[in-house]
């Protein structure tokens, strides 16, 4: 999985790690004390009351972008809260089901944003955990008749009481009506008939294929009703995206490495790149700099300040695409 | 109450919880352990007996998770612990999915195991034997750092070379208990009796 970069975000999906070679147990264990201290340090700042809606929101209004999808969540959030209110009231309530698409391509923030709507459901008492189990095919579908119900049933357990976000949902549907992938689809559609209250799933995949997986499935169309649009970032918001980054790593950008880094990504916005306009993107031009500044800065024979050891210049991302 | 025991393989951490048993005044140990197939098995063994059945000599024994329940009259207090012996983790990614299902297994307990029992053998620190402190013990070092519940056992202070041993292990782990141990000799037991006790209590 050299490609998906990311981290395991709950001991469920670290012991899973485990089990399928992805992590040494050393690796692991220190995983373990990162989330299990992460969860901790979150009670103890509230003093044993649980984290605030309040809380996630703000951590989700600090991502860069992403204004659409900001605004549909604080909707979700108002829709709960006042249903919570009106059955308090005595009053009737909808049963709404939460089950959603993330279209988008990779990179553009999707499985952040799944996370955090694990945690804000968890806040607002809509699931007991609020954890997250993030699965692709092949932890779902098996190789005979039954083991994809199985496969299927036992990454369901691991992820009741929180989020269940599927990744590149649509290649369940992939190999027509005899793959295994359908028998994936129905034993999940069954689940979340049987764990309604327990039980957030989330498809996630390119909107072309997405929107391909749901017409080819009308059965899923209407028991995922939550549609959520993530669009590629504009060059504005990858420079911010940048900046972010490379301070999380304890480096600058200098004025002339904004400049040409907004021109380099207006010039080829959404055009040519495979990664055009996802943070993957970013990522790959910071790497490229910051192996190039050191090569520039070992070349030099004058003692390096802090702020040249900080400093990257456009002369360090210049041809770090490729 | 469960305690479990974890570490390399080879490092005497089934050794200790049936010496421990005997120390605790215990004539029997209760296992349960899981015959295969989903079910139980209880078994109850004389400690000589589940000295010689269940610790290996060279090759790792313990091959699956087994449970031991403990149960004994401190002074007019009765305590019951539910002790859980795991197989001994090998640093490095195991080829064998059995393997690394046995190694999530036994971190599963890390996590849901108020009581931690780390058990390092200080007398092969430095060496190349698979019970040699590594990178798996530091991790599980800090992990334990602000558990409560968490001690270092430097097992094996018996043996040649265990007290340079335990200072290296000093020097490494900071902010845990570490309790120098010998299930031969039982150094230390009273020390872990009392910590237990103050657990459970
Ligand atoms: N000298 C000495 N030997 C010990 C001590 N504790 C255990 N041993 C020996 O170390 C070997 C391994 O003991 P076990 O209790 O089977 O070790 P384990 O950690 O359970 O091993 P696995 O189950 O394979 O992980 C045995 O030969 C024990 O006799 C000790 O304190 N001193
Ligand atoms: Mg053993």
């Amino acid at each position: 999985m050299a490609t998906r970069d990311v981290t395991p975000g709950s001991p469920e999906e670290i012991l899973h790690w485990v089990e399928q070679g992805r992590l040494a147990p050393d690796e692991a264990v220190l995983w373990l004390a990162q989330v299990t201290k992460a969860t901790e340090a979150k009670r103890d700042r509230t003093d044993s009351t649980e984290e605030t809606a309040d809380a996630v929101l703000a951590e989700l209004d600090r991502m860069v972008g992403l204004s659409e999808i900001k605004r549909v969540v604080h909707d979700i959030r108002a829709f709960v809260e006042v249903q919570a209110l009106r059955r308090g009231a005595g009053l009737q309530v909808n049963q709404q089901t939460w089950h959603m698409v993330f279209s988008g391509a990779p990179g553009t923030g999707k499985t952040t944003v799944a996370r955090l709507i694990g945690r804000l459901f968890k806040a607002l008492n809509v699931l007991p955990k609020g954890h997250m189990v993030e699965v692709e095919r092949a932890d779902l579908v098996g190789e005979y008749i039954g083991h994809t119900a199985q496969k299927t049933r036992d990454v369901i357990k691991r992820a009741l009481g929180g989020v269940l976000f599927i990744d590149e949902a649509y290649s369940l549907a992939r190999g027509g009506e005899k793959d295994f992938g359908k028998e994936a689809i129905d034993t999940l559609v069954a689940a979340m008939e049987n764990y309604r209250e327990e039980l957030l799933v989330i498809l996630a995949g390119y909107p072309d294929e997405m929107a391909w997986f749901l017409n080819t499935n009308p059965g899923l169309m209407s028991r995922f009703p939550i549609r959520l649009e993530f669009k590629d970032y504009s060059a504005v918001d990858m420079v911010h995206i940048a900046r972010r980054m490379v301070r999380e790593r304890d480096y600058i950008l200098s004025q002339d490495a904004e400049q040409g880094l907004l021109t380099l990504l207006s010039d080829n916005e959404g055009y040519w790149h495979k990664n055009a306009g996802n943070a993957r993107m970013v990522r790959n031009l910071l790497e490229h700099a910051i192996r190039r500044q050191a090569v520039r800065l070992v070349g030099r024979n004058i003692p390096l300040s802090r702020h040249d050891l900080m400093t990257l210049t456009w002369s360090d991302f210049e041809g770090g695409l490729d | 109450m469960h305690l479990v025991t974890i570490g390399k393989p080879n490092v005497g951490k089934t050794l200790l919880l049936i010496n421990l048993a005997a120390y605790l005044g215990l004539s029997e140990v209760r296992l349960e352990m899981p015959d295969g197939e989903g079910g139980q098995q209880v078994k109850r063994l004389s400690l000589d007996r589940a000295r010689r059945d269940l610790m290996s000599w060279s090759a790792p024994r313990t091959r699956a998770i087994q449970t031991a329940i403990i149960e004994t009259l401190v002074g007019r207090q009765r305590i019951r612990l539910v002790a859980i012996d795991t197989p001994g983790i090998h640093e490095g990614i195991a080829s064998h999915p059995d393997q690394r299902h046995l190694v999530a297994l036994t971190l599963e307990w890390l996590i849901r195991a108020p009581m931690i029992v780390h058990v390092v053998d200080v007398s092969a620190v430095g060496s190349q034997r698979p019970e040699a402190p590594g990178p798996l013990d530091l991790a599980l070092a800090q992990y334990g750092q602000r558990l409560p519940g968490y001690i270092v056992v430097a097992n094996k202070m018996d043996k040649l070379g265990s007290l340079e041993g335990l200072r290296a292990i000093r020097d490494a782990y900071h902010e845990v208990p570490i309790l120098p141990v010998s299930c031969i000799t039982r150094r230390g037991f009273r020390d872990l009796k009392q910590w237990m006790l103050h657990m459970v209590t």
